[in-house]
């Protein structure tokens, strides 16, 4: 069976906190205060780049492109960010956090338990993501 | 009066419950065209079932029962209750039912109204075909109740 090249989900709420991460294929384990960092640094590094941008309108860094990965990232109009490390020929990532927004806005904001702004931990939210990376690519074909 | 819940926020969701049932009994009443008043307990179970749960949750109850042991008891149970569709419950909060406490209430709300004064609440229940446990709402008629069926039966009868 192929290994999913989809690494890993991060949601960032609009602090810069980090409040859901996962793993979706064996990936070298991160300490989680080190994702913590990272994940503050990533939404100060956004914020730059909105003022450093040379076009207008610019809201955010959407791709960042490395030798092994690429990293994916979705801003909504709440500020949250969703951002999927994948291999760098993966294709459709864009519907893929299109889907991944509408499961959060399903199974986390529709939940009477949950806080905003608050760390993820809605079983029915991880449950869909599982279902929706299984089936990557079919499940965005026809987004 | 409330319907006995185990713990404050079921009785909050059964009170909130109860004012939606009161006004939905005359509202769906209103709109399915109903115009006698229901005596018969079984009726008005049946118009729950099969009237108002279409018009609640797009689709009817997909059982009603009598209580095995009891005959003042009866259950309608919902096999996906639309209301609990995307909620996770948190650890803390196992076996609760936040979307059939409400029901319930709403359920309570009706059959008073209607003059049928009982005990309602909810449950999570395992079922043989069905992957995820279903929601079984409890209702547990007044004593008032029974001895009106009873005439009713007998004045039948007589």
């Amino acid at each position: 069976m192929a290994t999913p090249p989809i690494f890993s989900l991060l949601v960032i709420n609009k602090s810069g906190g980090l409040i859901f991460n996962k793993d979706f294929t064996p990936v070298a384990k991160v300490e989680l205060n080190d994702l913590l960092r990272v994940a503050s640094i990533w939404h100060s590094l956004n914020a730059i780049a909105t003022q450093l941008s040379p076009l207008p309108g610019c809201k955010g860094i959407e791709l960042m492109e490395a030798d092994t990965f690429n990293l994916h990232c979705l801003q909504t109009l709440t500020s949250t960010k969703f951002l999927l490390v994948v291999e760098p020929r993966s294709l459709l990532i864009p519907a893929v956090l299109q889907r991944v927004y509408e499961l959060y806005s399903d199974f986390v904001l529709k939940n009477p338990f949950y806080e905003v702004e608050q760390v993820i931990k809605c079983d029915l939210f991880e449950e869909a993501l599982e279902a929706l990376m299984r089936g990557y690519p079919h499940s965005v074909m026809s987004v | 009066q409330v319907g006995h819940g185990t713990n404050e926020l079921e009785d909050r969701l059964d009170r909130v419950g109860f004012d939606a049932g009161a006004r939905l009994l005359e509202l769906v009443s209103w709109r399915e065209r109903v115009m006698k008043r229901k005596p018969e307990v079984l009726d008005m179970l049946r118009f729950i079932q099969g009237t108002v749960w279409p018009q609640l949750f797009g689709k009817t109850a997909e059982e009603l029962q009598q209580g095995a042991a009891a005959d003042d008891e009866y259950m309608i149970k919902d096999h996906e209750l639309l209301l609990n569709r995307y909620t996770s419950l948190p650890r803390s909060y196992a076996g609760f039912n936040p979307g059939g406490a409400l029901v319930a209430g709403i359920v309570r709300g009706m059959m008073e109204t209607a003059g049928f004064p009982c005990l309602v609440t909810a449950h999570f229940s395992d079922h043989p075909t069905r992957p995820k446990p279903i929601t079984t709402i409890l209702i547990k008629l007044d004593q008032v109740v029974m001895k009106r069926q009873q005439q009713l039966e007998a004045g039948r009868r007589g």
